[in-house]
């Protein structure tokens, strides 16, 4: 039962933080200079429009009232209407999000696929050759400047080598599968559509490769320097004098201590892959939420701009808390 | 006299660090015969764990490396097995219990399940057999409720549970000799007595030889049959426990045993050995203890002295006895 | 006043002693060697840049790099090398001021979080919270845009976003160095909590601060540049690396040249910064020093 109690402490925890954000994105919003309402109703509108807007948006009201007022529109699903193409906010992001999910799911797979291996042999093979190769390859991925590693891709396989597409996710010719989950590797599969299907794998190759790029390196890193400090436990003494295989010794005994660090990395890790998201998907032209906010900030449409922000933050926190949550059934030392 | 299980020669390892070369073990000479336990004894840092571990090549290479010798076991050399009869023998035919038994279990796995690990790994039997002889031998040391020991993750359970479950794990493959490696040093001195009761029990009753290894002079007095004395990575004085303690014979010895306070004797101050333990990157030359002896003399300081029969089954590694065991006379030094 | 000096040659004692280290360790000398470098480049740029970063060429648009131009020309016939030698200018400059301004706020906020305890800890670290509820560079984003776009905003929003890890770290070093018995001697003798700060709790913390920093001067450049390439620092035709890239992204296809060299800078950059703070971090790993 004390699993329980930990995650409501947590759940506890987590609504201040919730609530300051909430807080924060709307200190944000105010400190905008310009008058909203203007923005909004366009530089053409009589004086008598842009007040009527700004009475209808609330905008007059002290900002307490309007702090509230927001809060609620929150509760409702209301994130504002965005000032390009006025529709609500919120429909816009559901309408760019599978495709956000689809590339994060996949940069995260790699991850893991590349990630956890690299880093346990790396560890095991301490100093040797490949233990140097991958930290080359770790630091070149934290310092590796995304958009920049994009382009360089899109040159070398799509310009050079021809062998993978440029932009979006299914060739231009194509139509979309039937939506049943929004990500067409999925749906694709459902609909039978082989050639889609591969078609769809074609354009997000690379995107993903370049989104999880830099986390790869990161989780290699993390799980190679925990794997070296748990293989210098006692435990792992009495595991080998107990005559246990090395095998045995490295996959069970000192894995699943190595995870607890590990999993705390990578669910940090899926909250900046949202971020890095934004730079990739705009070099890739890849129709998410994150070339969408982009182009938001190009044309300062900033309810949309507020609105990814206030979304991103939010399952940044659900992330860390499912981490948390993780972590208490990987360490029972703290469950019991 | 009974036969040699494990016979160790002219073991010597060494450590390769930043500082330079440590020397551990120098020429190490120990046997241990079939249902003897014998006590090794000596300061921190004199190579006591170095040897201990030396046995079932579980020195970390690097920085360590073993620089020479045989461990004879069963009519082969452990230096010279293959990795795959090593790993049989770890566990199987000779076991090991450590110091600290709050980090030798894996914290995310439940004692069963490391309990049993071992079991199934070497008696080939399934889970549920295994189970049983894990029930068994907790029981056999003394565990309250072992059922629900085997439940428990090991932070659940005291320092003396854990060190009892570490013995259990250890003597369940029935093995022919088990390494403790001073494994009461970090209990209370009441669980420090318990563990004690049940270790010599279980091995005097299964036959199990023991090398027992401490720097406790009283749980080696009350425990051991013979005792062997190391100082700074060599082995100094080999004797049964009775004469060891009644008549030592190396300056060592003689400085350790003083060292302790007797009830029976009036002392203001503690007698100590005078100097400090030597680093043994560069050790004195010769007789690393000469720097400290009280009976120095002339070959001290060159030659190293080795380990000559004074008495049958007692051995000294000291110039005041000739190749012959016999002790020089005051007039007869020079 | 004897034992202030005595502690100071001790100090400058244990500094020569870590450069000694430093100067050992292969990383630590290849990451000084490019920050060095990239430093150089940045205060001698006006000097030794072969042309003019913004003297407009037509003439000479998007030509590829060759002896008269070693990394070729933009799409207005800027000589690409000297804009983005330019370029380092900006960029290590904004690293300093971020950084300066981050580490500045962050360390007191965490010190005194650390050093107060209890309900002012709790209340300050919360709200540090918060701002590390935010992906870096989304936040920054949003800050960025909601300033106005140009590259002194950027600067504040990327130092927003820098503080709290900052405080963070502090804050734990300050918890634990508080309970050591000096910081009680020091209160015995009447010192008051902020000289305490000051004095004592944040010069302990100095050497994770200077790793912290180093590491981060890293993510700052790459976050700021990752601004300017959404079109929220630097604005065109500024010769920062990233809105370079932002440009040069449009003739990508073509003219390689224009959006690699100005990558390749950020990314030897941020290696440069990446692996000192790393040597640094493994040499004043306090079981490693003797």
């Amino acid at each position: 039962m004390r699993i329980l109690t930990y995650i409501l402490k947590r759940l506890i925890y987590l609504i201040p933080v919730l609530i300051g954000v909430t807080i924060l994105v709307f200190v944000i919003s105010h400190a905008i200079p310009g008058d909203p309402a203007r923005m909004m109703a366009g530089q053409k509108a009589s004086r008598e429009a842009v007040e009527n807007l700004r009475r209808s948006l609330g905008l007059d009201r002290p900002l307490p009232e309007q702090y509230v007022h927001f809060l609620t529109g929150l509760f409702r699903g209301d994130l504002g209407v965005s000032i390009r193409n006025q529709r609500p906010v919120i429909d816009d992001l559901k309408d760019f999000f599978p495709a956000t999910l689809e590339l994060t799911l996949m940069s995260m797979v790699l991850c893991i696929a590349v990630g956890l291996p690299l880093g346990i042999i790396s560890a095991v093979r301490r100093n040797r050759p490949i233990d140097h190769i991958s930290r080359v390859f770790s630091v070149f991925g934290v310092s590796m400047p995304v958009f920049w590693l994009g382009l360089m891709l899109l040159l070398l396989f799509y310009r050079n080598l021809g062998w993978l597409p440029g932009s979006g996710r299914l060739d231009v010719a194509m139509d979309p599968p039937l939506h049943v989950t929004g990500l067409y590797l999925i749906d694709t599969l459902l609909e039978g559509s082989w050639g889609k299907f591969g078609n769809a794998v074609h354009h997000i190759i690379l995107p993903a490769f370049c989104l999880s790029y830099v986390y790869v390196a990161i989780i290699t890193r993390i799980v190679r320097s925990s794997m070296i400090s748990v293989m210098g436990q006692d435990y792992i003494t009495t595991a080998r004098a107990n005559g246990l295989a090395e095998s045995v010794i490295i996959l069970k005994h000192s894995l699943k201590n190595s995870l607890i660090p590990t999993v705390t990395i990578t669910g940090l890790s899926i909250g900046e892959l949202l971020g890095g998201a934004i730079l990739t998907e705009t070099i890739f032209n890849w129709p998410g939420m994150g070339k969408y906010v982009v182009d938001s900030v190009n044309f300062l449409d900033f309810p949309a701009i507020m609105g990814f922000t206030l979304v991103v933050s939010f399952t940044y926190v659900m992330i860390n808390l499912l981490v948390d949550v993780l972590y208490a059934f990987l360490d029972p030392q703290i469950r019991y | 006299m009974a036969e040699t299980l494990l016979d160790i020669r002219d073991l010597s390892v060494r450590f390769f660090t930043y500082q330079g070369v440590v020397r551990a073990l120098e020429n190490v000479d120990l046997a241990i015969s079939k249902g003897e336990i014998l006590g090794l004894v000596g300061e921190t840092g004199c190579g006591k764990s170095v040897l201990a571990r030396s046995v079932l090549r579980l020195i970390a290479d690097p920085p360590g490396k073993i620089w020479g010798g045989e461990i004879f076991f069963k009519g082969e050399d452990l230096l010279k097995t293959s990795n795959r009869r090593l790993r049989h023998v770890r566990g199987n035919e000779i076991s090991m219990i450590f110091q600290e038994p709050m980090s030798s279990l894996n914290p995310v796995f439940r004692v069963g399940n490391q309990m049993q690990e071992v079991v199934v790994l070497h008696q080939q039997v399934e889970r549920a057999e295994a189970r049983e002889i894990c029930i068994d031998m907790l029981q056999q040391v003394k565990m309250p409720d072992p059922e629900e020991v085997l439940s428990k993750y090991p932070h659940e359970l005291s320092g003396g549970m854990r060190q009892r479950v570490m013995i259990a794990m250890e003597l369940s493959c029935r093995p022919d000799l088990l390494i403790a490696d001073e494994p009461t040093t970090a209990l209370d001195v009441t669980v420090q007595a318990q563990v004690l009761t049940i270790l010599e029990d279980l091995t005097r009753k299964r036959g199990v030889s023991v090398l027992f290894i401490s720097h406790d002079l009283g749980v080696i007095a009350q425990l051991c049959d013979r005792v062997a004395v190391m100082y700074a990575g060599r082995i100094v004085e080999i004797a049964p426990v009775e004469e060891l303690f009644s008549i030592p014979r190396h300056p060592y010895t003689r400085g350790l045993l003083k060292a302790i306070p007797r009830i029976d004797e009036e002392r203001d101050t503690l007698l100590v050995i005078a100097g400090m333990v030597p680093g043994l990157i560069r050790p004195p030359e010769g007789c690393r203890f000469h720097p400290r002896c009280e009976a120095v003399t002339n070959p001290c300081d060159r030659v190293v002295p080795r380990l000559v029969e004074v008495v049958s089954g007692h051995q000294v590694a000291c110039h005041l006895y000739n190749d012959s065991g016999e002790k020089y006379d005051a007039d007869t030094r020079h | 006043m004897k034992r202030i000096k005595k502690e100071h040659e001790w100090q400058i004692r244990e500094f020569l002693f870590t450069l000694k280290l430093l100067s050992k360790n292969p990383s630590a000398v290849a990451g000084f060697v490019i920050i060095a470098t990239m430093v150089i480049i940045a205060l001698t740029a006006p000097y030794i840049a072969p042309y003019d970063p913004i003297k407009i060429s037509l003439r000479e648009r998007l030509s590829a790099p060759s002896m008269v131009h070693l990394f070729g020309t933009d799409e207005m016939g800027r000589d690409i090398l000297s804009r983005v030698m330019h370029g380092a200018r900006i960029s290590l400059r904004i690293g300093v001021l971020v950084i300066g301004i981050a580490g500045g706020l962050g360390v007191v906020i965490g010190a005194v979080a650390g050093y107060l305890g209890r309900q002012a800890d709790n209340i300050i670290m919360r709200v540090m919270d918060v701002i590390l509820s935010f992906p870096p560079l989304v936040l920054a984003m949003a800050l960025a845009a909601a300033l106005g776009p140009n590259l002194n905003n950027a600067i504040l929003a990327v130092a927003f976003v820098m503080i709290p890890k900052f405080a963070r770290m502090v804050r734990g070093e300050a918890l634990a160095v508080k309970e050591k018995q000096f910081i009680a001697a020091a209160r015995a003798s009447g010192a008051g909590s902020m000289w305490i700060i000051l004095h004592h709790i944040i010069p302990n913390c100095l050497s994770s601060v200077i790793i912290l920093a180093t590491l981060l001067l890293g993510e700052t450049i790459l976050i700021a540049a990752s601004l300017s390439f959404i079109g929220l620092g630097a604005q065109p035709p500024v010769p920062e690396w990233g809105a370079m890239i932002s440009v040069g992204r449009k003739f990508l296809m073509d003219q390689w040249w224009y959006p690699t060299f100005p990558g390749l800078f950020i990314l030897v950059t941020v290696i440069g910064f990446n692996i000192l703070g790393d040597a640094l971090r493994d040499i004043l790993d306090p079981r490693i020093r003797r």
